[in-house]
């Protein structure tokens, strides 16, 4: 269908691997158990941030991504953002790639759903390079590749029809059908069901540019308005606030597509103003499920800091009342408030790094249909094995 | 007014793509037809009228090479002409036309695609039965496909390729009142939200073109010379087709509408959006003052969903089937059983039990009382004839006192079925 889809899902999904690899990487850093190794110090987590962006916001890769071309399957998709995610010094084993990416394809999807018109898709994009840049404000080089990058976004965009924008979101939404994975987040802020469905809700402000309905207007053959009245429209509709900037800086209006996963984000035991909820005694099965998902991820997760042992612990919560609460040390993960994660010893990593490494020279798996007369992405693969030093 | 019915689970998933249901009522043997898209492929579902069984069938785009990747289909519906019902399915590479249960394909139409992909995508969308033989296809370019059908057989040939849209087709409509007063036969409508009013013949004749302001119209409906039209804004208008004149303005939905259906013989019209609300509307002619008014009616939310389908199953409007993106059922809604409008409907048929209806443009009562001296589309011309020869009642959900034809599980019906439903007796 639509022509245009990979550039935004790249800025997308790329960000919201940014946001969750930043996030784990400043949690890891802010813990205070003293059994930690392995620190990933400030700047090693600005270091993986920049080699990221840069790769991903690079000059030639976004030509690439820019020319009009068919989505890629799932598998492409995953093979070049992987590459993407090793673009630094860190690894991700498969398994923790595997969750990541679910992550990311579903805040990407939750995005999709609840983006007010289709245009919007703009904006969510920007509040994704809005956070980007932030990342690497202190890196010149790297922050003016995002600029140059943002400002071809918007003069490819720009002229876009709303139809053409709503064919773009249609085209996504199909890639993304059928996928109900749970996540931890959404489930405790109420945008997810336990059923893995997303909350569509019938009350709030209008889309920009839409009215509120409820209003029947009758017109005379002179154009003239000879009647109106109202119908019960089952939901309580405000008027629109205000249209968001489309422009390289500016007020974005709209939240969604920020960095949900920051630390200022209000801790969940803490009853607020949003979110009106008590601390939930009952262990939540399916969040717990999703923990264990980011646990596994943390698992996988090395630091290749040649000087330093490679093993850490980590809490995922770091209030007092929930880290007493959860079980000592150890491996287990018995406990539904803290999980405690302990990194592979020195022997699996080295066997498992090799492993990895082997996979940049190695053939793509073979795990699917081939695409077409050549295979999706391999261009782009071939472009970032060029990029990444390794 | 309406109350919800079970369920009717199908293959997979329903794909975000305007008007994402279509309906077909097959009542000689007294099943309705369903199809929606997934991806590449329709999920047909036929079910027996009595809710007892239900069968299922899968359709897949044909792709013009196999080893391009697939061809993601972007529209399916049934062209209901007097002598065959033709299933359309429009897709990226190009067009398919099915015999009614999907079983034999028979006419492909290839899209022209460019050797390196242009920034324009490629695809056909809109699909309209128009008057006797004409089936009309509109394509992402702007253009639309007129294709001239034969009564049988597949020699369906290209008649015309009509260029007024600039943008692309989103949704095209017959004249469905059935009435032969009319001057307008179809409308189409583009990404833009420009209208286009046309007459058919062996040149198809542009009668007036309704612009669209940018606002694009995702689904678009004419009934009684009216279009009927619903946008990316959420609004509904009612235009006078030929001469554009705006009879009726609804701030209907908080969301874009991705689907409009009217049911021809009592004026009640369907609307459902991505704000997971489903609509039921009245629109009654004044031919007095010329104009038509819109009056709401019921609401139904499908919650947590982004509605992409929904029709009436009937010519009336007692039943409704909604469909909406990530959903692996259609639901229905039938008319309350204990609502006024019921009894009328029981007199109603109580008229067809006793047979007391004549001729074809018999005064037929509607859901809402009164009387719409309408004629009928054609499969219930053809249904009616066939039966007043067998008694059975033309409605659903009630006793019939013919036992029902054996659906078998893979779809296929006792030959002894397919004499009668081809129209044989009844024309």
């Amino acid at each position: 269908m639509s022509m245009r889809t990979l550039p935004l899902v790249f800025i997308n999904l790329g960000g919201e691997m940014l946001y969750i690899l930043d996030q784990r990487l400043r949690a890891q850093n802010t813990a205070d158990d003293n059994t930690q190794k392995g620190v990933w110090s400030e700047e090693d987590r600005k270091r993986v941030m920049n080699d990221i962006v840069a790769t991903m916001f690079n000059k030639a890769f976004m030509e690439e991504l820019l020319k009009p071309q068919d989505l890629y399957s799932h598998g492409a998709l995953r093979r070049v953002l992987t590459r993407l995610a090793h673009a630094s010094i860190m690894r991700l084993n498969p398994a923790s790639m595997d969750r990541l990416y679910e992550l990311m394809v579903m805040a990407f999807k939750y995005q999709l759903l609840l983006c007010p018109r289709p245009r919007d898709l703009l904006i969510i994009s920007y509040n994704h390079i809005d956070t980007i840049r932030e990342f690497v404000r202190d890196t010149p080089s790297v922050l003016n590749q995002v600029d140059e990058t943002h400002r071809k976004i918007i003069e490819v965009y720009t002229p876009l029809s709303d139809g053409e924008f709503q064919l773009l979101r249609q085209t996504l939404l199909i890639f993304l059908q059928d996928m109900h994975v749970r996540v931890s987040l959404f489930l405790k802020n109420k945008v997810q069901n336990p059923n893995g469905r997303f909350a569509l809700s019938t009350t709030g402000p209008v889309p920009h540019g839409i009215e509120v309905p409820g209003l029947i207007r009758m017109f005379s053959s002179n154009g003239k308005e000879w009647k109106r009245w109202e119908f019960p429209t089952g939901g309580s509709y405000t008027s629109s606030i205000r249209v968001g900037s489309f422009e390289r800086f500016g007020d974005r209006v709209i939240r969604i597509g920020t960095n949900m996963y920051s630390v200022t984000q209000p801790e969940e035991t803490h009853t607020s103003e949003n979110y009106s909820q008590k601390v939930n005694s009952e262990p939540n099965l399916l969040a717990k499920e999703e923990l264990n998902l980011l646990a596994r991820l943390l698992g996988g997760m090395e630091v290749q800091n040649r000087n330093t042992e490679t093993g850490f612990q980590v809490n995922l919560f770091d209030t007092d009342q929930e880290e007493e609460a959860g079980a000592s040390g150890g491996n287990g993960d018995q406990s539904f408030e803290v999980i405690n994660i302990q990194a592979t010893q020195d022997v699996q990593v080295n066997t498992e790094l090799a492993r990895i490494a082997g996979e940049f020279t190695g053939e793509p798996e073979q795990t699917e249909l081939p695409e077409g007369p050549s295979n999706k992405g391999d261009d782009l693969l071939a472009m970032m094995d060029e990029l990444i030093e390794l | 007014m309406y109350h919800k019915e079970k369920s009717i689970q199908i293959k997979s998933s329903a794909s975000a793509l305007y008007n994402n249901l279509s309906v077909l009522r097959i009542a000689p043997r007294s099943l309705t037809y369903f199809t929606v898209v997934h991806a590449n492929m329709v999920n047909m579902v036929s079910a027996s009228w009595d809710g007892l069984n239900y069968s299922h069938r899968q359709l897949q785009s044909k792709e013009a090479n196999v080893t391009t990747s697939s061809s993601l289909i972007m529209q399916a519906a049934w062209c209901v002409l007097p002598s065959r019902d033709i299933l359309v399915l429009t897709s990226q590479k190009g067009i398919q036309m099915y015999e009614s249960d999907g079983s034999i394909m028979v006419y492909w139409h290839a899209l022209e695609t460019p050797e390196t992909p242009t920034a324009q995508a490629v695809f056909a969308r809109g699909i309209a039965a128009v008057r006797e033989k004409y089936i009309c296809v509109g394509i992402s370019s702007g253009s639309m496909l007129v294709f001239d059908v034969p009564s049988k057989g597949s020699n369906i040939t290209l008649s015309e390729v009509l260029e007024e849209h600039k943008e692309s087709i989103t949704d095209m409509a017959s004249e469905c009142s059935g009435s032969l007063e009319c001057i307008a036969d179809m409308v189409s409508a583009d990404d833009s939200g420009n209208l286009c009013v046309w007459k058919s013949g062996e040149d198809f004749q542009l009668l007036n073109k309704i612009p669209g302001f940018d606002m694009s119209c995702s689904s678009v409906k004419l009934w009684k010379g009216t279009v009927v039209a619903g946008y990316g804004t959420g609004q509904i208008r009612l235009y006078e087709a030929v001469t554009g004149i705006v009879h009726a303005e609804v701030n209907a939905h908080a969301r874009w509408i991705y689907s409009l259906d009217i049911a021809p013989f009592s004026g009640l019209l369907l609307s459902a959006a991505e704000d997971s609300l489903v609509r039921v509307w009245h629109l009654t002619m004044t031919p007095e003052t010329n104009s038509v008014e819109i009056v709401h009616m019921y609401n139904e939310c499908v919650t947590d969903t982004q509605i992409c389908g929904a029709k009436f199953c009937d010519g009336d409007g007692y039943a409704f089937a909604v469909t909406g993106y990530d959903l692996i059922c259609l639901q229905q809604t039938d008319l309350a059983a204990n609502s006024s409008e019921w009894r009328v409907r029981e007199e109603n048929l109580g008229r067809w039990h006793n047979g007391k209806h004549s001729t074809h443009h018999a005064n037929r009562v509607n859901p809402l009382g009164g009387n719409s001296n309408v004629g009928r589309s054609y499969s219930e011309d053809r249904y009616t004839a066939l039966s007043e020869l067998q008694g059975t009642s033309p409605c659903f959900n009630l006793t019939l006192p013919v036992t029902l034809p054996a659906v078998h599980s893979d779809g296929s019906h006792p030959t002894s079925d397919t004499s009668v439903a081809k129209g044989g007796a009844g024309k």
